[in-house]
C-alpha cells in the first residue's frame, strides 16, 4: 500500500505544472541542493578546527554541547516556519477500504524523510567523523550521534504537533522565550546544562533513553494528531466561528490602489498561513539583537560588519518571504481578477506597498538599535531603502513568472504548498548579491562608502519607481494566460 | 453585443471548440447547452478572455477581447467559486466588486435590497466568511455579485447548479426579470433543459465543441431538445 502511496505522490510531484519549465532553470535548481549539502557538508567538517583556532583553550566538542541546545531550538523555530509538513490529497481515499491507520503512517514515513532531516544529519555526520578522526571515544560518539538524530526526529513530529495544536504550541514557545531570556540574563545557565547532558552520556550512554522517549512520544502524539485529522470536517473546519470585521477606513484615501491595499491586509490577518508574516515582523526584528549579543565580534567593527547579515534577514529577507508568493495568494480567485476592471497597475502598486510597510515596520521597530551604536540603525536603514528601491520591484517582476496555485482556504495540515524551486534559486541570488556588496564595500573601502551606495542604489529605484512598475505591469499582462492555466492545477 | 469570428480553440491539435460564426444580438438572452466536454465553458471562458483563442476572434460591443480590456467595463460573469474571494464576508465582497463597478457602499446596499427574497436570510449579517458558506450559498453570492453595476452583458456557467429547489425558481424569475429588459444580453449554460428553455429566447446546441443546433425557443423547444440528447 504504501508503495502505491509513494507512486501517487511521485506523479503528483512530477505531473505538477511546476516542472513544465526549462531545464536550465530545472539543472540550476538540482546545483542549488548540491550546494545546500556541500555547505552543510562543509560546517560540519571544518566546525572543530573553527572552534579550536578561536578558543584554543577550551575542548571543541564541549563548546559544541554547550550550545546544541540552542540550535535545537533553532532547528524547531526553522521547522515551524518553513518545513512544510506533507500532505496527501487525502479526501479520495477517506471512503475507501484502506485503514486510516495506513494512510496516517504514510504521512509519517514521509515527514521522517524529508529534507529537513536530512541535511543537519549531513552536518552532524561530517562532525562527527572528524571527531572520531581525532581520537574521541568512538562508541560515545556513535551514542552522541544517536541522540542528535533522535532529536532531530522529535523536532520533525513536534512540529507537526505544533502545527495543529495552538495550546502545545504556546506552551513550548512561553517555554523557550522564557528560557532564553532567564539565560541572557544569567539567571539559569542552559549552555552548562545542555553541556551538562551531552557529557553525561559518556559515563551513562543509557541517558540515550531520554532521546528515544522524546521521539517516539512525539511521534506517538503526531501518528494520533494525523489519525483525528483525517475526517472532513477537521480537514474543512466546518467550525466556523463568527468573525469580526475591520475597515482598513484609511486605505480610502489611495483611491483604487487603496482598494487592493485594503484587501491585501484582509487577505494577510484572515488566513493562517499569512498571518504568520505578521508575528514574524516582531521575531525577525530582534535578529539583529540575537547577532550583537550572542555573536560579538573581537571589536565592535567586527560585530558591524557581522551585523550586515541580520540587516539582510531584517530587510531583504523580510521582503522576499511575501514576495515570493505574489501572485500565488490571489491564485484562487485570481480568473475573477482578470474578468474585472482591474487595473493592474495599481494592483501591483498595492503589493508593493505591502511589502513596503512591512519593511517599515520592522525598521521602526529596530529604533533601539542605536542604543547599541548609531552605526547598527543607519545599516538598516540604507538597506531597507535599498529594499524598497530594488529588491520590492524585484519581487514583483519575479512574480509575473509565478504560476503556483496556493490554497488559502484550504485548511489542512499547517502550511504546506507554495515554495517552488525557482523562488528559492532566486531569493538565493538575491540574497548574496547586495549582501556581498555591501560586505565588500563595508571591509574594503568603509563603513560610510558602503551607506552611501547603497543607499543611493535604493534611492534611484525609488526614482525610477514608475517607470519600473509600468514595464512590469506590461510583463504581468502579457503572462496572463500562463498564469491562469499555472494556477488551476492544484498541485 | 457579441460577435464570434472563426473561432477555434485547440490543446494538443485536438479540436475542444469551433466556432466558425456566432452573433448574439443586443437583448438577447441566449441559453447554452451541451454534455460535458461541450466546450461550453471553455467558450465562456474565450468570451472573457481567460483562454486563449487557437485561431479567431470574440468582439464584443465591436471590442475584440484579447486586445483591449475596455469590454469588462460592461461585462460582469459567474463562471465558478475561483470568482470568490474566500476570506471575505459577503458584504465585503459585494462592496469590492461593487467599488470595481464605480458603486459606492451606498449603492451597493440600496442594490442587495431587492435580492432579500432569494439570499433567504443565509448571505448577509452573518458574519462569515465566503469559504464557510455552503456551495449553494457562495453561488448566490456569486450570481448576486455578478448583477452589481449594471451590467449590459451577463455570462452565468451553470447557475441553476448547486441550488436549492426554492432558490432555482427565485433565479428563474430573477433570469426572466433580466431577459425582458431590453439592453441586457444574457449568456447563459444549463444542464437543466426544462430551465434553460424557461429562461432563454435562443438556444445553441454544443457537441464536442461543434455548433449543432441553433433554435428559437419556442413551446415545442424543450421537447426538441429531449429527443436530441435521448440518445
Amino acid at each position: 500500500m504504501i508503495i502505491k502511496f509513494l507512486s501517487l505522490q511521485y506523479k503528483q510531484f512530477f505531473r505538477s505544472s511546476y516542472w513544465q519549465r526549462t531545464l536550465v532553470l530545472n539543472i540550476l535548481m538540482g546545483f542549488l541542493a548540491l550546494y545546500m549539502l556541500v555547505v552543510f557538508l562543509s560546517i560540519g567538517l571544518s566546525a572543530y578546527f573553527i572552534l579550536k583556532e578561536k578558543f584554543p583553550n577550551q575542548d571543541p566538542l564541549y563548546l559544541i554541547n554547550s550550545f546544541l541546545i540552542f540550535w535545537w531550538i533553532g532547528d524547531l523555530l526553522m521547522r515551524y516556519f518553513g518545513q512544510k509538513i506533507p500532505e496527501m490529497a487525502f479526501r479520495p481515499f477517506l471512503i475507501l477500504p484502506l485503514k486510516k491507520r495506513k494512510i496516517a503512517q504514510y504521512i509519517l514515513l514521509k515527514l521522517s524523510l524529508s529534507f529537513y532531516v536530512f541535511l543537519p544529519l549531513i552536518l552532524f555526520t561530517g562532525l562527527a567523523g572528524v571527531l572520531v578522526y581525532k581520537s574521541y571515544d568512538s562508541f560515545y560518539i556513535s551514542i552522541w550521534f544517536l541522540t542528535i538524530l533522535l532529536l532531530i526526529l522529535g523536532n520533525n513530529y513536534l512540529n507537526l504537533v505544533i502545527n495543529n495544536n495552538i495550546k502545545i504550541r504556546n506552551i513550548f514557545l512561553v517555554l523557550f522565550a522564557g528560557g532564553v531570556l532567564l539565560y541572557l540574563s544569567h539567571i539559569v545557565p542552559l549552555t552548562q546544562w545542555s553541556a551538562g547532558f551531552f557529557e553525561r552520556l559518556h559515563n551513562s550512554p543509557w541517558l540515550v533513553g531520554v532521546a528515544v522517549f522524546w521521539a517516539v512520544f512525539w511521534l506517538w502524539a503526531a501518528y494520533h494528531t494525523i489519525k483525528d485529522k483525517l475526517y472532513l470536517d477537521a480537514l474543512l473546519g466546518h467550525t466556523a466561528q463568527q468573525v469580526q470585521t475591520y475597515d482598513f477606513k484609511f486605505t480610502d484615501r489611495l483611491g483604487e490602489t487603496g482598494l487592493y491595499y485594503k484587501n491585501a491586509l484582509k487577505k494577510i490577518w484572515r488566513n493562517k498561513r499569512t498571518r504568520a508574516y505578521v508575528y514574524n515582523l516582531i521575531f525577525v526584528s530582534l535578529i539583529g539583537l540575537f547577532y550583537i549579543k550572542l555573536l560579538p565580534g573581537k571589536t565592535p567593527d567586527d560585530t558591524l560588519r557581522k551585523f550586515v547579515m541580520a540587516a539582510f534577514f531584517m530587510t531583504i529577507l523580510v521582503s522576499s518571504s511575501y514576495g515570493q508568493m505574489i501572485p500565488s495568494f490571489d491564485s484562487a480567485y485570481y480568473p475573477f481578477l482578470m474578468a474585472q476592471k482591474v487595473n493592474f497597475k495599481k494592483y501591483l502598486k498595492a503589493e508593493y506597498l505591502i511589502m513596503t510597510t512591512m519593511n517599515l515596520i520592522v525598521l521602526s521597530l529596530s529604533v533601539f538599535y542605536m542604543f547599541f551604536s548609531w552605526k547598527y540603525f543607519v545599516v538598516l536603514l540604507a538597506f531597507t531603502t535599498f529594499t524598497i528601491g530594488i529588491i520590492n520591484p524585484f519581487l514583483l517582476w519575479n512574480g509575473a513568472y509565478n504560476t503556483k496555485r496556493i490554497d488559502l482556504n484550504k485548511k489542512s495540515f499547517g502550511n504546506s504548498q507554495g515554495i517552488s524551486g525557482r523562488l528559492l534559486l532566486i531569493s538565493f541570488l538575491l540574497g548574496l548579491l547586495p549582501f556581498l556588496l555591501f560586505f565588500v564595500l563595508l571591509v574594503k573601502v568603509g563603513f560610510l562608502a558602503a551607506v552611501i551606495v547603497f543607499t543611493s542604489i535604493g534611492l534611484l529605484g525609488i526614482l525610477f519607481h514608475d517607470y519600473l512598475i509600468n514595464k512590469i505591469t506590461g510583463l504581468y499582462i502579457k503572462k496572463k494566460y500562463k498564469t491562469l492555466h499555472g494556477f488551476k492545477q492544484l498541485n | 453585443m457579441l460577435q464570434v469570428n472563426n473561432l477555434t480553440k485547440k490543446y494538443n491539435g485536438k479540436t475542444v471548440l469551433n466556432m466558425p460564426e456566432l452573433n448574439i444580438p443586443k437583448g438577447q438572452s441566449f441559453g447554452l447547452v451541451g454534455n460535458n466536454g461541450a466546450g461550453k465553458t471553455t467558450f465562456f471562458n474565450l468570451v472573457l478572455d481567460l483562454i486563449r483563442p487557437t485561431t479567431g476572434q470574440v468582439l464584443n460591443n465591436d471590442i475584440v477581447v484579447n486586445q483591449s480590456e475596455d469590454w469588462k467595463k460592461h461585462t460582469s460573469a459567474y463562471i465558478d467559486d475561483s470568482f470568490l474571494i474566500g476570506y471575505l464576508t459577503p458584504e465585503e465582497y459585494f462592496y469590492f466588486v461593487g467599488e470595481l463597478r464605480g458603486q459606492n457602499k451606498a449603492d451597493i446596499n440600496s442594490f442587495l435590497g431587492q435580492f432579500d427574497e432569494f439570499f433567504n436570510d443565509e448571505i448577509l449579517n452573518q458574519k462569515k466568511y465566503l469559504r464557510d458558506l455552503s456551495k449553494g450559498n457562495q453561488k448566490k453570492v456569486g450570481l448576486v455579485a455578478a448583477l452589481i453595476g449594471s451590467p449590459e452583458v451577463i455570462i452565468l456557467d451553470e447557475p441553476f447548479a448547486n441550488l436549492d429547489p426554492t432558490t432555482q425558481i427565485r433565479l428563474k424569475k430573477l433570469l426572466k426579470q433580466l431577459s425582458a429588459k431590453q439592453d441586457k444580453t444574457l449568456l447563459i449554460s444549463s444542464h437543466d433543459l426544462g430551465h434553460i428553455t424557461e429562461v432563454t429566447n435562443r438556444i445553441v446546441v454544443l457537441d464536442k465543441g461543434d455548433v449543432v443546433k441553433d433554435i428559437q425557443t419556442t413551446p415545442e423547444t424543450l421537447k426538441e431538445l429531449e429527443r436530441f440528447f435521448t440518445v
